[in-house]
């Protein structure tokens, strides 16, 4: 008995030296290799750009088309020598970063618009509100073009808006049936990122 | 029976303290006792970050900069982005352990380099003291082919090391050549090992020059100069001190290590100028950096 006792004690402490053994060799090691690493995580979200017409008011109010997206606006007319129409329109940067706005204008047949055709344009903020005298006041008894006008580019903050007004006339009798397509387009940039809105007239002479 | 008993505790109280005062007086003549309460730990930790960007007038992205709780993870988090937007995070690092630190690589994760491009301060190969810190600048720049309303995730890490070695006194280097010349004990420095390091500091030392023809001379030529006498003179205290910081130095047991924000080679060079020069006023202040240096372990 006695010796099956002691035996088991030997074998106790043997396991112990042994764990204590392993232990001690395992915190060695690893004091001896100790590493570590600290660590910076990023994110980044980017904004977007877009822009919008919010609003448009013609002079006179010959009526208009707006796409859902409210991107375009397009006015149809029969016009005759001497028409003329003011079409004002407020652009929304819509996005989360400012954006700069430039303007051009196209014709479906450039040497005949410059030849008949007459416009102006002039922009006016960027407002947070639009003030009535540039928008609101305007009609057919006080025509634009306002006072205060800026010149393009116009740098537009995210959330606010730029008011366009602009005159087509049609100065000289053009031949009959003559039709035209006029694209006037808004451009908003940042660096390679843009968008647009555009204004399309489609105009023909009355026979 | 009982009576007995008082004298054999005596007695062994006696031996106790005997042996103490030898072992003391044996410490002393040897180097010293280094008492170091501190646990060898080794740990870097983020301690401060901020953060700044390239707008100057408008202000339309944002970045922000967070340190966790542990300090080891800054979190970085840019808002509403653009490209050509660049953002700076200035963070600073601590060496929070009691052992110097070496910063072994630096790892950066960006899966979307056309729209990033992510820069920052490569702190590889340094060495870090204890409680000393470092300066670090990271830069995320937004390209131009960036998307809109899209995330992008950059990762940097920057592992470490702890120094594994440390200098050794005095006394150390004594028992090393006494023990490699064969007179007492097994060295646990190598005879040969021994002899090249003082081939090394043969090399770069104004100072020391082991001249003798056989491994066994210039040994005990070291050792003469580590064995200095109880009284002996300053230049003396701070040559033996010196030799004992080259051996450290060869050995690469004072990487990282400073006293009085000076490197082991600051302190030998600033030591060796003073001995050239028969600088006697700062042999002392030169022999307590090195005998400081020594008993950094």
């Amino acid at each position: 008995m006695r010796r099956k006792q002691l035996k088991r004690i030997n074998q106790k402490i043997a396991t112990l030296f042994l764990i204590c053994l392993i232990s001690l060799a395992i915190t060695g090691y690893t004091y001896s290799r100790w590493t570590d690493i600290i660590t910076m995580l990023g994110t980044i979200n980017t904004g977007s750009l877009k822009i919008t017409i919010d609003n448009q008011k013609l002079i006179p109010d010959i009526g208009y088309s707006k796409t859902p997206d409210n991107k375009t606006v397009t006015i149809s007319a029969e016009i005759t020598t001497g028409w003329q129409i003011w079409v004002g329109i407020t652009i929304k940067n819509k996005g989360t970063v400012p954006v700069t706005i430039t303007y051009t204008l196209t014709a479906s047949n450039h040497i005949e618009y410059e030849g008949y055709f007459r416009n102006e344009t002039h922009f006016y903020g960027p407002y947070t509100t639009i003030p009535p005298q540039v928008w609101d006041d305007l009609n057919q008894t006080n025509l634009p073009p306002p006072p205060g006008e800026q010149t393009l580019p116009i740098d537009l903050p995210a959330g606010d808006k730029l008011v366009v007004w602009q005159k087509i006339r049609l100065q000289d009798p053009p031949p009959t049936s003559f039709t035209i397509n006029i694209h006037s387009e808004y451009l908003g940039t940042l660096d390679p990122w843009q968008d647009w809105c555009e204004v399309i007239y489609y105009l023909r002479v009355r026979g | 029976m009982k009576p007995t008993n008082p004298k054999i505790f005596a007695l062994i109280i006696l031996a106790i303290i005997a042996l103490s005062l030898t072992g003391y007086s044996y410490a002393c003549t040897n180097g010293g006792i280094h008492i170091d309460c501190c646990y060898p730990t080794c740990d870097l930790k983020f301690i401060i970050v901020t953060t700044s960007d390239n707008e100057v007038e408008k202000n339309v992205a944002y970045v922000t900069a967070q340190i966790n709780c542990a300090g080891d993870t800054i979190t970085v988090c840019i808002t509403n982005a653009y490209p050509c937007y660049r953002a700076y995070i200035n963070y600073t690092i601590k060496n929070t352990g009691c052992k110097p630190v070496h910063f072994d690589t630096l790892t950066i994760t960006n899966d979307h380099p056309e729209a990033l491009e992510i820069t920052t301060t490569n702190h590889t190969c340094i060495w870090l003291s204890s409680c000393e810190t470092v300066k670090g600048t990271t830069s995320v720049h937004v390209l131009q082919p960036a998307k809109q309303n899209w995330k992008y995730t950059f990762q940097i890490k920057i592992g470490f090391s702890c120094q594994e070695g440390y200098p050794h006194t005095i006394g150390y280097w004594k028992n090393q050549f006494s023990e490699a010349l064969c007179k007492s004990g097994r060295p646990q420095v190598p005879a040969a090992t021994l002899d090249q390091y003082l081939t090394l500091i043969n090399s770069q030392s104004k100072i020391f020059q082991f001249t003798g023809t056989t491994r066994n001379l210039r040994l005990q030529q070291a050792l003469n100069i580590l064995n200095i006498p109880y009284n002996a003179i300053m230049k003396d205290k701070l040559k033996a001190q010196l030799l004992a910081l080259w051996l450290n130095y060869v050995a690469g047991w004072t990487d990282g290590y400073k006293v009085n924000g000076k490197t082991a080679w600051d302190i030998i060079q600033g030591s060796e100028y003073a001995l050239l020069h028969n600088l006697t006023s700062d042999y002392g202040k030169w022999k307590d950096l090195c005998d400081q240096f020594n008993n950094l372990g």
